[in-house]
């Protein structure tokens, strides 16, 4: 008579219960997920942290459905992704400091389709170093909605940062920062569009509207060194209390080239203090602004 | 009493069996889908390659909900199509294949697909010389040399429509006399964004409204042989943060042209980098309205001066 040898029994039944989740190209989170399930379609997680560490690095985790998905802290190269007609939110507490946090040197992260807002928290966006896409994102009611620190290289695309403290930073103080902003909307942030020390935005059909400073370029205290500048083309700068466009360094330089833009109803359409560098390409529309500082140096077309 | 001829219900039956799933104009795939299915909408395949099958020429094959459809190699006129709110993703893992590939001389369109490189050679391989419309597309990462995002090797004609490129190798290579127009795009992270590389024709590039960032070469015409012509014009686009941002290249022999009008050219090492040898052509011609700002170096070589009409 054959006997099962129940060795084999407890050694597969090991094997089973021992094999750690397979990491997949591709990981799905919803509403109705749980973290205990193995992230795929049919079993989604919860959350995107669990869905992140088994996702493949270069993989995707996937929004199926409308729901908060909390905040993350982003480790690997990893894209987050909700396509158009999900919400895909993440509520930034005060206890949670910032919605996405990217602190681990090399990544390179996406975030598509994502809604961040704040409920207390400090950066809906905490960009320390490595590579950020920001595509089709919201992100609204924070004292910085995205910080972008050294080193760092942003690309946002098509997206609308609405009622932050500061819509965007960039820091770049141990190294340079780099930042190309397209077709994106920045309304009712109280300083917009933010550069100091090392740092460079290229800023394309892009609305800046609302606020004390549209477009803030400044340089000086503390960091004596700095370059920042901004070269901007085809974008609207709109209604600033203080003004539309500052360059201003009280140390180092700071510089903005404008071409094709629209400034209006700014208390100062551009304001070139102190050492700073305006430069334009003479094709600028600059109206209705209760005035304008300083000069703007002419730049000729290639 | 009637008998039923037993013959009569054998060839009924073999009528049944032998039937061919009827092809149809429109098919649909889900994650909840099953390639038994028909293909239609309320018993969708799994696929795309079941449902490529059964649908007509010409016909379109839709993705319901959000999964993976894994790769496919295309066969006909069709249209694969995703609507706004459903990720359609491909996944491409093994190296020697691409998300998509077309061999055949048909017309495809690609619409709102997710197309991630983990190991695989393209996102999409154009060898047929057909035409492909490649519409509110996302592909990434086939991001180690020669990995493609978009690889057309043949005088296909190929238009690219917001789509959004990111981390390839090469974001788009054209070769073989393809003919491309890519407008509203966007081309972010690839080592070489967009590259028109024909060895023995003329290729064509048009490039507008559209974001080249984050590169070696953002956009480049390189010719190698006596008669490559790679030719790109760009109009109304951002060009920035590449090592060289807008290059055209001619060694040891043939032509490279790039034409630029109404683009800002900003914060590369070269705004425009030239390089050819004697009896090579390597030149860029300039509308004379480009915003350059902020390169280390604005270009290698003088700009070849050209005037609006």
């Amino acid at each position: 008579m054959f006997k099962f040898p129940a060795l084999y029994l407890i050694a597969a039944l090991c094997a089973i219960l021992a094999t750690p989740a397979q990491a997949l190209p591709r990981t799905f989170v919803a509403s109705y997920g749980n973290d205990a399930n193995p992230c795929d379609r049919d079993l989604p997680c919860r959350l995107f942290a669990k869905a992140m560490d088994v996702t493949d690095t270069n993989g995707e985790v996937v929004v199926l459905d409308s729901a908060n998905f909390a905040p993350i802290t982003i480790t690997k190269s990893i894209s987050l992704t909700a396509a158009p007609g999900v919400y895909a939110g993440i509520a930034v507490f005060q206890n949670d400091v910032s919605g996405v946090t990217i602190n681990t040197p090399g990544v390179n992260v996406v975030l598509r389709g994502l809604t961040i807002s704040g409920q207390g928290g400090f950066h809906g966006i905490y960009m320390g170093s490595g590579k950020l896409s920001i595509e089709n994102c919201v992100i609204s009611n924070l004292p910085t909605g995205i910080f972008a620190g050294s080193g760092a290289v942003v690309r946002i695309i098509k997206t609308l940062v609405r009622d932050n403290l500061t819509g965007i930073h960039l820091q770049g103080e141990q190294g340079g920062v780099t930042a190309d902003i397209s077709r994106s909307k920045f309304l009712g942030n109280n300083r917009g569009i933010s550069l100091r020390n090392v740092s460079a935005a290229t800023i394309s059909d892009t609305i800046v509207t609302g606020g004390d400073i549209g477009i803030d370029v400044w340089s000086g205290f503390g960091f004596t060194s700095g370059t920042p500048r901004a070269s901007v083309i085809r974008s609207t700068i709109s209604n600033h209390t203080t003004a539309g466009i500052l360059a201003s360094a009280i140390s180092g330089t700071a510089s903005v080239t404008l071409s094709a833009n629209m400034m209006m109803g700014n208390a100062k359409g551009f304001d070139q203090s102190d050492n700073g560098t305006l430069m334009s390409r003479g094709n600028n529309t600059i109206t209705d602004n209760g005035s304008n500082t300083g000069t703007l140096t002419p730049v000729a077309p290639i | 009493m009637f008998k039923f001829p037993a013959l009569y219900l054998i060839a009924l039956l073999c009528a049944i069996l032998a039937t061919p799933a009827q092809a149809l104009p429109q098919t649909f795939v889900a994650s909840y889908g099953n390639d038994a299915n028909p293909c239609d909408r309320d018993l969708p395949c799994r696929l795309f390659a079941k449902a490529m099958n059964v649908t007509d020429t010409n016909g379109e094959v839709v993705v319901l909900d959000s999964a993976n459809y894994a790769p496919i190699t295309i066969t006909k006129s069709i249209s694969l199509t995703a609507a706004p709110g459903t990720y359609a993703g491909i996944a491409v893992s093994s190296a020697g294949t691409s998300g998509v590939t077309i061999g055949a001389g048909v017309n495809v369109v690609l619409r709102g697909l997710t197309i991630n490189g983990m190991g695989g050679d393209n996102g999409i391989l154009m060898n047929g010389s057909g035409n492909l419309s490649i519409e509110n597309c996302v592909i990434s990462n086939f991001s180690v040399f020669p990995q493609r995002g978009v690889l057309v090797n043949t005088a296909a004609t190929v238009r690219m429509v917001n789509t959004l490129v990111r981390n390839n190798d090469t974001g788009i290579e054209l070769q073989g006399g393809a003919t491309a127009i890519i407008s509203k795009s966007k081309f972010l992270g690839n080592t070489i964004g967009i590259f028109a590389h024909g060895v023995a024709s003329t290729t064509t590039a048009t490039i507008r409204d559209t974001v080249v960032t984050g590169g070696i070469n953002g956009i480049l015409a390189f010719s190698e042989t006596i008669s490559a012509n790679n030719r790109i014009n760009v109009i109304r686009s951002t060009v920035s943060n590449n090592f060289a941002g807008v290059s055209s290249e001619a060694h040891p022999n043939g032509t490279a042209l790039v034409t630029i009008s109404k683009s800002i050219v900003s914060e590369n090492n070269f705004g425009f980098f030239m390089q050819d040898v004697p009896g090579a052509s390597a030149t860029v011609t300039s509308y004379g309205n480009n915003t350059v700002t902020n390169n280390t170096n604005v270009t290698t070589d003088p700009l070849t001066p050209a005037s609006t009409m």
